[in-house]
């Protein structure tokens, strides 16, 4: 019986077997420290999200060890149960007021928000259009809706106008995109989607993923970072990037959220955050609200140091305005032996590859945290030089 | 312009990259990069030019800019005539 079951779902080795080099699940042996321990070796790390290099810091771990001493590992309850602890509102609460958003709410994960949101929201008579790299969270969460998905160009606001006056039989239009494009650091034109909303009465939809943390004031994300006020559509972000915790955030409308609050099955039926979770975001809230500024600069004079290096290297960059380098890399192979010989000198970064990005353009990415010493972040970026240089 | 050229310039349209030059022989995926979503725009493109529904499965599996301008022309042959 289901002889053939399994036989369906064979790895393909070859990419890994060529370059002889695996830069997936590298094995991490310690926490985001300066060095960080992989497979038992000391590395630089450029690989982590930790933009602002908080998830190793001090005052985020007592605040998270204090949780777990007052409500232990978990309120083994979803957030309509007995998982909404008032650290949960506490947190919900902040997290809208840092946002300036009526309301918000918290799933275990961003990637969880962006699959629950569009089925919950959206009817057959709806349509969506989304940006053709958006995360693939969106793409699933966008299909799962059941109702017409229109993709647009990247980043292309002619494109979207074309398509939103085309959109003349729908109850309601939608138009999804990210705050920054993580695999290439380039930042939505998104005051001018939010404009152009307006204008088809359309509904936009923010991933600020890479964007909460990174820009904006106090770190506060995109909708800070182009002055929107009064924002009239639905916000999703991550708190396991620049937030170094985990979960996944709906903000908007306080009418919009009350309704999630009941109807959104990924909010509802999934165990709420843990106490230590929590506690970790709400000390992180503390840290941003004041030391930001701090923070962003050093995370930018890193990623200047690691882009010169980079572009003295002779690489050649993708585009992209946030405290990301990525460097274009080529096709698959070339990809992994780029990311092979970093990893031979001590530096872990993090190859995408076809199909998380465009088939040849395989790109490394590098985020250099802002808890990062300078010296390493130097040495690092002398070594991506000396690396391009000798090509 | 010729309802093949005009696919083409709606292929054309479609790309992220436009320095790549697109014939009736490119194939999609390998000469062009179109992934899922590109040949989605591309059919949701066509649809709003010449107003009819394409049945996204009936593309499924056409490798080049002609096997697609093919397709169509057996399945909507009225849209090839349209001037
Ligand atoms: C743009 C974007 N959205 C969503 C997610 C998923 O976030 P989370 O890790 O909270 O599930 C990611 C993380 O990879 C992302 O980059």
């Amino acid at each position: 019986m289901n002889g053939n079951f399994y036989e369906r779902f064979i790895l393909d080795r070859t990419p890994a077997e060529n370059a002889k080099f695996n830069p997936y699940y590298p094995l991490i042996g310690s926490g985001l420290d300066d060095p960080l321990i992989v497979n038992g070796k000391e590395f630089v790390n450029l690989a982590s999200n930790n933009y602002l290099g908080l998830a190793t810091d001090k005052r985020v771990k007592e605040a998270v060890i204090k949780a777990v001493e007052k409500y232990g590992t978990s309120l083994c309850g979803t957030p309509i149960a007995t998982g909404y602890a008032d650290l949960y509102r506490n947190v919900e609460q902040r997290v809208a007021k840092y946002l300036e958003l009526e309301d918000a709410i918290l799933l275990p994960s961003c990637y969880q928000a962006n699959n629950g949101i569009f089925s919950a929201l959206a009817t057959k008579d709806d349509v969506i259009l989304v940006d053709h790299y958006a995360h693939s969270s969106l793409v699933e969460g966008v299909r799962s809706a059941g109702c017409k998905v229109r993709p647009f160009l990247h980043n292309n606001i002619e494109s979207i106008e074309k398509i939103l006056s085309r959109c003349t039989d729908y109850k309601t239009i939608f138009v999804v995109t990210e705050s920054v494009f993580s695999t290439e650091g380039s930042i939505a034109p998104f005051k001018e989607i939010v404009n152009i909303c307006k204008k088809y009465k359309a509904i936009p939809v923010i991933d600020d993923s890479h964007g909460i943390g990174v820009i904006g004031k106090n770190g506060s994300g995109i909708l800070s970072h182009f002055d929107i006020e009064n924002f009239e559509g639905i916000y999703l972000t991550s708190l396991g990037k620049a937030f170094a915790n985990a979960g996944g955030v709906i903000a908007g409308k306080k009418s919009l959220i009350d309704y999630l609050r009941y109807y959104c099955p990924h909010l509802i039926y999934s165990t709420a955050l843990t106490p230590a979770t929590l506690a970790g975001i709400d000390e992180v809230l503390n840290i941003v609200e004041t030391e930001f500024t701090q923070l962003s600069e050093k995370m930018i004079r890193y990623r200047n140091i690691i882009r010169n290096g980079a572009k003295s290297g002779g690489f050649h960059l993708a585009d992209g305005g946030a405290p990301i380098t990525s460097i274009v890399a080529g096709n698959t192979h070339e990809t992994f032996l780029l990311a092979k010989q970093l990893y031979e000198n001590g530096i872990l970064s993090t190859p995408f590859v076809y199909p998380s990005v465009p088939k040849n353009e395989g790109k490394i990415r590098l985020i250099a945290g802002a808890n990062l010493l300078e010296e390493s972040v130097i040495k690092a970026a002398e070594t991506i030089r000396e690396i391009g240089a000798t090509r | 312009m010729s309802f093949r050229e005009k696919i083409i310039e709606l292929v054309k349209e479609n790309l992220e990259n436009k320095e790549v030059s697109v014939t009736g022989e490119s194939l999609l995926e390998d000469d062009l990069g179109f992934d899922s979503f590109a040949t989605v725009m591309l059919i949701n493109s066509i649809e709003d030019e010449f107003g009819i529904n394409i049945d996204v499965d009936s593309v499924k599996d056409t490798l080049s800019v002609n096997d697609i301008i093919k397709k169509l022309s057996e399945n909507h042959p009225e849209i090839v005539a349209r001037k």
